[in-house]
């Protein structure tokens, strides 16, 4: 009796599992996600869990604005004001799908008055809330740069030195697909999580360039401008892997020289640390002081490995601008302004 | 057989007997104590607020007698009852044994010896359990505070006797409850309201057990999804103890502060979903992209076109479940809007003609959202739940990853 009993159990245990199995197998029944490489567009077949009790198969179908092939090249100066003079040229590549119609980059420090847009573009600096610095925009909408065209003539300019950043770009949506009946699929299925994967990492292009980065107090402090750029050499260039860490080591030798001899105003020696910097950058990329529009054959005068050619030659450029600062400060302490006239005593 | 009380007066104390009676003689019993009880008024020792006799197992007992003693539980053993003293000379003692009667006094602990009726009059002090955060606590009355979703693990139970000196190795029970119409949510259920859980290392539950050790019990406390007020409720398992302190976790995103309002904007009030009345609520950063692009969006649109806003977070975020206005509560659908970071604008000019987002409007906003770092969900073009009456766009007002 008791035998029975237990055997009654068991099924009883056996068939709600094999009810909970047969409920989760249907949930992922008929899901699927596929990619159209001649139109571009994703076909998605997903299970809505949340609008009810009982989970829905929806039909979404939608594009990414990724579609595009983009080229930023960028140029660096200084303005008669001391400040740093980005200027970006973007490319959509041949090959590009959609309209190229939006461009931004973060800076650390950038102001609308000092922002540069084409003709037929719209610009602005947007200060961000939750975050340092500002977000740069040049856009358009309802249309874009086509397949294959160049646009230059967006610039920005900004007392913080250029540092390795990204700028982003996006492709113009097509507007006649059928879009998303709910809020789309969410990370609960498997094929939500896909499609969560791939939204979250596929939301713009992004391509490396020179952007606002390291803060520049004012009045220029040598010791904080190379503590700053230390930073950044030891953080940011090696999270994002531009540089090797013997060179980070050699490097990082010569800041933490360079920032005591700033901090005894030993200027000779500050002088002839960052010198040794460009010295070092030089070794390993010949042509690092180069412009890169100077710059015709990017591959056949690189030398190194140690570090990226980009980020080399934004780390030149910063070294440089501080030597000049520091001559341009030495310069005004040996000719310092007449002192104002006062009244005569 | 039950048990029944007999008074016997003394000059030098009261004294009761407890001896075992046929139930036809109950009423003398109650008619006895009734007598004492009013002893105890005439001499002004009434008892006070947090003392009080148990009606069981001798239901019809007065239930304002109150002699402390503790929690001093005791069963009819077979008739057999003993005595009840109630001395009143100095120091005044309690004696129970084996009768069948108890008396609950929180103030009193298992073999202390009670000195009279009046309040604190027990022979020391009453243990103390208390919970307590080693983060330190954010307010006098807050255990901890937790983000929806997310788990404290800094909390500590300790029982302290009546110097305030750690008891050591006592046994104790936690217990979380759910403070009913908490955390924005103007229902409970059914299903019930999720509540936290708590873990000792051990066990994972709403209710758990454990000792004390040398220095309290650590645990920790998981929050659900929904925001809400969780009580802890600690007990002793092998003592008498009252509980003192902060006992309430407070589950919520902190720092969510009303939308204002704004001439560039409309907050779609009163929110039709009475079970979430207060759903706008957003973080201050938040706030700041929202007026930009609703900024943006007027300027750009100078026909009094405005953004008409829905559904933001709750007043301390966590779960908006709109779907328990549909009787399916503490679950999605707003999969997002937890953390006071998302909003739902309106774009069904279909059914809102004057307040939505016209559609050839469409594209021009949401390159707005992307101007100000906002990003939106679902991907690709248009608004989401397209072709449906409740078309909107749903905008992370913070950028980043924004379908989840």
């Amino acid at each position: 009796m008791k035998m029975r009993r237990l055997s009654q159990t068991l099924s009883i245990i056996v068939a709600v599992l094999f009810a909970g199995f047969l409920a989760s197998a249907t949930a992922d029944d008929g899901e699927s996600l596929t990619y159209n490489s001649n139109t571009g567009v994703y076909t998605i077949e997903y299970y809505n869990t949340y609008d009810g009790p009982t989970p829905v198969l929806k039909h979404a179908q939608f594009e990414l604005p990724t579609r595009i092939d983009p080229t930023v090249k960028f140029t660096l100066k200084e303005s008669a004001k001391g400040l740093v003079v980005y200027q970006y040229r973007v490319r959509s590549g041949k090959e590009s799908k959609q309209d190229l119609n939006f461009v931004q980059l973060r800076a650390s420090e950038a102001t609308a008055a000092t922002q540069n847009t084409p003709a037929g573009w719209e610009g602005e600096v947007n200060p961000q809330p939750d975050a340092p610095g500002s977000l740069v925009n040049w856009f358009q909408t309802f249309r874009g740069l086509k397949p294959g065209q160049s646009q230059g003539g967006f610039s920005i300019q900004s007392q913080d030195l250029p540092g390795v950043g990204f700028v982003q770009t996006w492709g113009r949506l097509r507007r006649d697909l059928q879009g998303f009946s709910d809020l789309g699929p969410t990370s609960a299925t498997s094929i939500g999580k896909q499609y969560v994967d791939l939204v979250n990492n596929n939301d713009s292009v992004r391509r490396t360039a020179a952007v606002p980065r390291i803060p520049v107090p004012n009045p220029f402090d040598a010791t904080v401008v190379l503590t700053n750029l230390q930073r950044y050499l030891d953080q940011d260039l090696v999270s994002m892997k531009l540089i090797d860490s013997v060179l980070v080591t050699q490097l990082d030798r010569l800041f933490i020289a360079a920032i005591d001899a700033a901090k005894r105003n030993n200027i000779t020696g500050l002088r002839n640390n960052l010198k040794d910097i460009r010295q070092a950058l030089k070794k390993e990329h010949e042509d690092v002081d180069k412009d890169e529009n100077e710059d015709k054959d990017d591959n056949q005068k690189a030398k190194s490995g140690a570090i990226d050619k980009l980020a080399a030659r934004v780390l030149d450029f910063d070294v440089k601008v501080i030597l000049k600062r520091i001559d341009d400060g030495e310069s005004e302490n040996r000719n310092p302004p007449p002192p104002a006239s006062g009244p005569p005593r | 057989m039950r048990c029944v009380f007999r008074c016997v007066r003394s000059s030098a104390f009261l004294l009761f007997i407890l001896s075992p009676m046929h139930s036809a003689n109950a009423g003398a019993g109650v008619d006895c104590v009734d007598q004492f009880y009013q002893s105890l008024v005439d001499a002004g020792r009434a008892c006070h607020a947090d003392q009080e006799a148990s009606r069981d197992p001798l239901a019809g007992l007065p239930t304002r007698v109150c002699f402390g003693g503790g929690e001093t539980e005791v069963s009819c053993d077979g008739g057999s009852c003993g005595f009840l003293g109630f001395f009143e000379s100095a120091p005044i003692g309690f004696r129970a044994s084996n009768i069948c009667f108890w008396f609950r006094d929180p103030s009193c602990l298992p073999g202390e010896v009670f000195s009279g009726p009046a309040p604190g009059h027990c022979g020391g002090a009453p243990q103390v359990i208390k919970l307590s955060n080693d983060a330190g606590l954010p307010t006098s009355d807050t255990l901890a505070e937790v983000e929806p979703g997310k788990a404290t693990t800094n909390l500590r139970v300790r029982v302290f006797n009546a110097n305030g000196q750690l008891v050591p190795n006592a046994n104790v029970k936690l217990e979380v409850t759910v403070i009913a119409k908490s955390g924005g949510h103007q229902h409970d259920g059914p299903p019930p309201r999720p509540k936290g859980e708590l873990s000792n290392g051990v066990v994972v539950d709403t209710m758990i057990t454990g000792n004390t050790g040398p220095n309290g019990m650590g645990f920790a406390f998981a929050a659900p999804d929904p925001a809400g007020d969780h009580k802890i409720t600690a007990s002793c398992l092998d003592r008498t103890c009252k509980q003192e302190g902060p006992d309430t976790v407070r589950v919520g995103v902190k720092g969510l502060v009303p939308i204002p309002e704004s001439p560039t904007y409309v907050l779609i009030t009163p929110n039709t979903d009475t079970l979430h009345p207060n759903n706008h609520y957003l973080t201050p950063a938040s706030i700041t992209v929202l007026q930009k692009l609703a900024g943006r969006y007027s300027q750009q649109f100078t026909a009094g076109l405005l953004l008409n806003l829905n559904d933001a977070s709750l007043e301390r975020g966590g779960l908006f479940d709109i779907g328990a206005r549909n009787g399916i509560p503490w679950r999605p659908p707003h999969v997002t809007h937890k953390k006071g970071t998302e909003i739902d604008i309106r774009a069904n000019p279909q059914i809102n003609p004057t307040t939505s987002i016209p559609e050839a409007n469409f594209e021009a906003f949401e390159v707005n959202v992307r101007k100000v770092g906002a990003t939106r969900c679902p991907a690709g073009a248009g608004p989401a739940y397209a072709g449906t009456d409740n078309q909107h766009y749903h905008v992370c007002l913070t950028g980043g990853a924004c379908c989840v």
